[in-house]
C-alpha cells in the first residue's frame, strides 16, 4: 500500500480486502447484524443486573462483551466494505447513493430509539414506578452504542452493498 | 442487453457485458479506468444501477464507442441480427427446419 494515501483511502482499502470476501453475502451479513443486536441486549441485561452481580464477575462479563463487540463490528464493517463510515471522497457514485440511503434509514431508527429512551427517562422520575438504579445508566450506555453501530447494522440488514 | 429493474419500468439498456466479453476486458479493468468500484460495473451490467451521465460517458470513452452504442433507452437489436440480417430466404429455411 503506498504511504502517501490518506487515512480514508487506507481504511477503504483495508475494508475492501478480498480476504474478507467470505463475509460479503446477505446471509452472513444478516447473521452478524443479529448477533450484534443480541449482544446489545445481553449487555443491557448485564448492566440492569449490575447491582446483584459480584464486581469481578460484572467486570469480566463486560470485558468479554466488549471484545466480542469489537470483533463483530469489525467483521460487519468488512462485510459491508465500510461504505457507511467512509468519506464520500473515497466512495464511487453508487456507494455514495447507498450511503445516503443508509443514513436516512438510520435517522429513522435513531429517532424512534431516542423517543423510546426519552419516554423511559421521563417515566423514571415518576414516584409510582420504582425502577432499578442502574436503568438510567443502562439506557444511556445502550443509546451511545446504538448510535455508533446503527449505520452498520442498517447497511447489513437493509442495503444491497 | 439488460434492462433496469426499478418500479418494473426499464430505465435503460446496456451492451456493456457483450462489449466487455468481446474485448476480453474484466470488470475490474473497466472499473479502474473509469474510477468506480468493480461491483458498480456489475450492478450496472445487471441493470440494477443507473449510471450518471459522466460515468456513462467515461465508459463509452474507455470502449472508444459513441455513448448510444453502449447505453440506450430502447432495447438493442441482437448483434447476430445486425451482423447477419435475416432475409426472406433464411427465414423460410428456419421455418422449414
Amino acid at each position: 500500500m503506498p504511504q502517501n494515501l490518506s487515512y480514508q483511502q487506507r481504511r477503504a482499502a483495508r475494508l475492501d480486502d478480498p480476504a474478507f470476501e467470505y463475509l460479503r453475502n446477505p446471509r452472513t451479513r444478516r447473521r452478524l447484524a443479529y448477533s450484534l443486536i443480541a449482544l446489545l441486549v445481553i449487555e443491557a441485561t448485564t448492566f440492569a443486573l449490575a447491582s446483584i452481580l459480584h464486581v469481578v464477575l460484572f467486570v469480566a462479563i463486560v470485558a468479554v462483551l466488549a471484545c466480542v463487540m469489537v470483533m463483530l463490528l469489525g467483521a460487519l464493517k468488512a462485510s459491508t466494505r465500510g461504505i457507511e463510515e467512509l468519506s464520500p471522497d473515497v466512495l464511487d457514485e453508487r456507494q455514495s447513493q447507498l450511503r445516503g440511503e443508509i443514513f436516512k434509514q438510520s435517522y429513522w431508527v435513531l429517532a424512534t430509539a431516542a423517543l423510546v429512551s426519552c419516554t423511559l427517562i421521563a417515566l423514571m422520575g415518576q414516584p409510582w414506578w420504582e425502577l432499578p438504579d442502574a436503568l438510567p445508566f443502562t439506557v444511556i450506555a445502550l443509546m451511545l452504542q446504538v448510535i455508533v453501530t446503527i449505520p452498520t447494522v442498517v447497511t447489513a440488514l437493509r442495503v444491497r452493498v | 442487453m439488460v434492462k433496469q429493474k426499478q418500479d418494473e419500468q426499464p430505465q435503460f439498456y446496456t451492451r456493456l457485458p457483450v462489449l466487455r466479453a468481446e474485448r476480453g476486458v474484466s470488470r475490474k479493468d473497466i472499473a479502474e479506468a473509469v474510477g468506480v468500484h468493480y461491483q458498480t460495473i456489475g450492478y450496472l451490467e445487471r441493470g440494477e444501477y443507473s449510471p450518471s451521465l459522466v460515468l456513462a460517458l467515461r465508459i463509452a470513452d474507455f470502449l472508444r464507442l459513441p455513448l448510444d452504442a453502449v447505453f440506450s433507452l430502447q432495447p438493442f437489436a441482437a448483434m447476430s441480427d445486425q451482423i447477419y440480417p435475416r432475409t426472406a430466404t433464411t427465414d423460410r429455411t428456419i421455418t422449414e427446419e
